[in-house]
């Protein structure tokens, strides 16, 4: 053991929920762009790991993912 | 207590626009009965769908938006004729007026969805003053 090894110093950006900055409670299913931006390429829903999205924002927005979905104006799958 | 609903409909993309009328007049007839009111339909004409329903890969899409002051609109009943109508290729019954009342209440932004139901802001029974603090404390 020589050197010791250095602590890697990295910042990372405080991840907010988009809603609740917003103020929005009501996602709707039919507002495509919105949900668009919360789908990753293939489709899936996005984790709010990722996005920084309320758990109570994420669970509307999974909602109103699926009933889009439902109704052909989001993909299940895209390859 | 009233209760709002909005039905989804996407329709056969080779309908006229005339057989479209037709088609949505006959659905708004079997959903509107005692009590019940279309306030709004919204059309957004033809659209690509997402992925292929049967065969086609468009749709026609209809929004209806249903206000029932104490009846219960005939949900099972529209559903069932619309599963029988090959001319509807997806529909969605959403009932919004919980969700649609706690957004006007707790929420900033107004929502589009509820004005055309008539469901106003926060002021309403008072309930709505005395809640909002403590959210935004929680927030906070």
């Amino acid at each position: 053991m020589s050197a010791p090894p250095r602590k890697k110093v990295f910042f990372r950006r405080r991840k907010v929920c988009k809603f609740c900055a917003d103020g929005i409670e009501y996602i709707d299913y039919k507002d495509v762009k919105l949900l668009q931006q919360y789908i990753l390429e293939h489709a899936k829903i996005l984790p709010r790991r990722i996005s920084g999205t309320s758990a109570r924002h994420q669970r509307m927005l999974t909602d109103a993912i699926k009933r889009a979905r439902h109704l052909a104006l989001l993909p299940f799958v895209s390859e | 207590m009233k209760r709002t609903y909005e039905l989804a409909l996407v329709l056969d993309p080779s309908l006229s626009d005339e057989d479209q009328v037709g088609l949505v007049d006959e659905i708004k007839k079997m959903v509107s009965s005692k009590g019940v009111e279309i306030v709004k339909e919204e059309s957004w004409g033809k659209r690509k769908l997402a992925y292929p329903v049967g065969k086609v890969s468009e749709g026609r899409y209809v929004f209806l938006y249903i206000v029932a002051e104490n009846d219960a609109p005939p949900v099972s009943l529209v559903e069932k004729r619309l599963n029988q109508n090959e001319r509807v290729l997806r529909y969605l019954w959403v009932r919004t007026d919980e969700d649609l009342r706690r957004a006007m209440r707790k929420g900033k932004r107004s929502v589009p969805a509820a004005e055309v139901v008539g469901i106003t802001g926060p002021l309403r029974g008072g309930g709505g003053l005395r809640e909002r603090p403590v959210e935004e404390a929680r927030e906070a």
